[in-house]
């Protein structure tokens, strides 16, 4: 049954969102997007996707989720809140198992104006499977 | 004929340190009390060991072909030769593993029992003790320790100090074929031990 099913995606959100939610601070943190009209600013994180991977040489599963920051107030004031809150979610996630991909700068419609967001892509690595073919390789 | 795939979904590996005041120890042994595949189990070695499997990426029963040459000179009525002479194999267990520098684990073990005489076993199969399964005496050595922020590996190959002991197949049906090339193979039928399938 997909309900009694742990899901190790759903628990990188959950440790992504906890990671984030102090460094954000006072932005709201949201660990999906949140419904009708957006707070600004706020962070969020949108639908993750996955994919298999080597990991030189190793096989790993890792989630791929897109952090979106979003700002208001006039052109220059968004990009340099952009910049700020960007290096604030970089280091985040730079210190998960996995790093930051890359990050590039978007519009999002928060139900009126449309505003500039900077969405970042966070890799998680959610399981290295070993020859005992546990979820997790304990950390050291 | 369609093709075999082989991979290891749930590999084993195991250790006991060789303990020649064992009772009845005889340097043949290739597992802990003399015991033979393929009744020997990953449970007679140390429990040190349970989770060592946990940490390899992949394992490999590397086996190297061994050779000489001589030179013969040429003579009056032939020219000169080199003749390869076959020796026989040497085998090792060659491993890739996640590096786990904690109190108790494989790097732990491996350290503190570096150099030393170990029974290893090493199970291949789709479940945990499915054959193929190997088991002989291989001298231990210390993994690599440190890297940088990714996930730290390291590889590490422990030398089998004779030709191993294998079970190759299935539960459905299995040979053991041992090392000691003058002990004729015998095939397992599935439910059935070594010695039954001996007598």
């Amino acid at each position: 049954m997909i309900d009694d099913r742990p899901s190790i995606t759903a628990e990188a959100r959950a440790t992504l969102t906890a990671a984030l939610t102090p460094a954000v601070e006072p932005w709201p943190m949201f660990d999906t997007r949140p419904p009708d009209e957006l707070p600004v600013p706020c962070v969020y994180i949108d639908v993750a996707s996955r994919r298999f991977a080597s990991e030189d040489g190793a096989p790993v599963f890792v989630v791929t989720f897109p952090i979106v920051a979003i700002v208001d107030g006039d052109d220059a004031e968004q990009s340099r809140m952009l910049d700020v809150v960007g290096d604030v979610v970089w280091d985040v996630v730079w210190e998960l198992d996995g790093g930051a991909v890359s990050a590039d700068p978007g519009t999002v419609d928060v139900g009126g104006p449309r505003l500039r967001s900077l969405v970042t892509l966070a890799d998680v690595v959610v399981e290295r499977p070993t020859l005992c073919n546990t979820s997790e390789v304990p950390e050291s | 004929m369609s093709k075999t795939i082989f991979r290891i979904e749930n590999g084993v590996l195991a250790f006991e340190l060789v303990d020649t005041a064992a009772v009845g120890y005889l340097p043949s042994w290739q597992a802990p009390m003399g015991a033979v595949l393929p009744t020997v189990t990953a449970a007679d070695y140390d429990t040190a060991a349970d989770n060592f499997q946990c940490q390899v990426v992949t394992g490999v029963l590397q086996s190297t072909p061994q050779s000489t040459t001589e030179n013969l000179d040429g003579t009056w009525c032939d020219l000169p030769e080199v003749v390869t002479i076959a020796g026989e194999d040497t085998f090792a267990v060659a491993m890739d593993v996640y590096q786990d520098p904690n109190a108790v684990g494989l790097a732990a073990y491996l350290y503190e029992n570096r150099g030393k005489k170990a029974y290893a076993y090493f199970g291949m199969g789709t479940n945990p003790g499915d054959p193929p399964t190997a088991i002989g005496v291989v001298t231990l050595s210390a993994v690599s320790i440190g890297g940088g922020r990714a996930a730290n590996r390291a590889q590490v190959t422990w030398p089998f100090d004779r030709a191993p002991d294998i079970q190759f197949g299935t539960p459905a049906a299995s040979r053991v074929v041992f090392g000691d090339k003058s002990i004729p193979a015998i095939d397992v039928p599935p439910g059935l031990a070594a010695d039954e399938a001996a007598a």
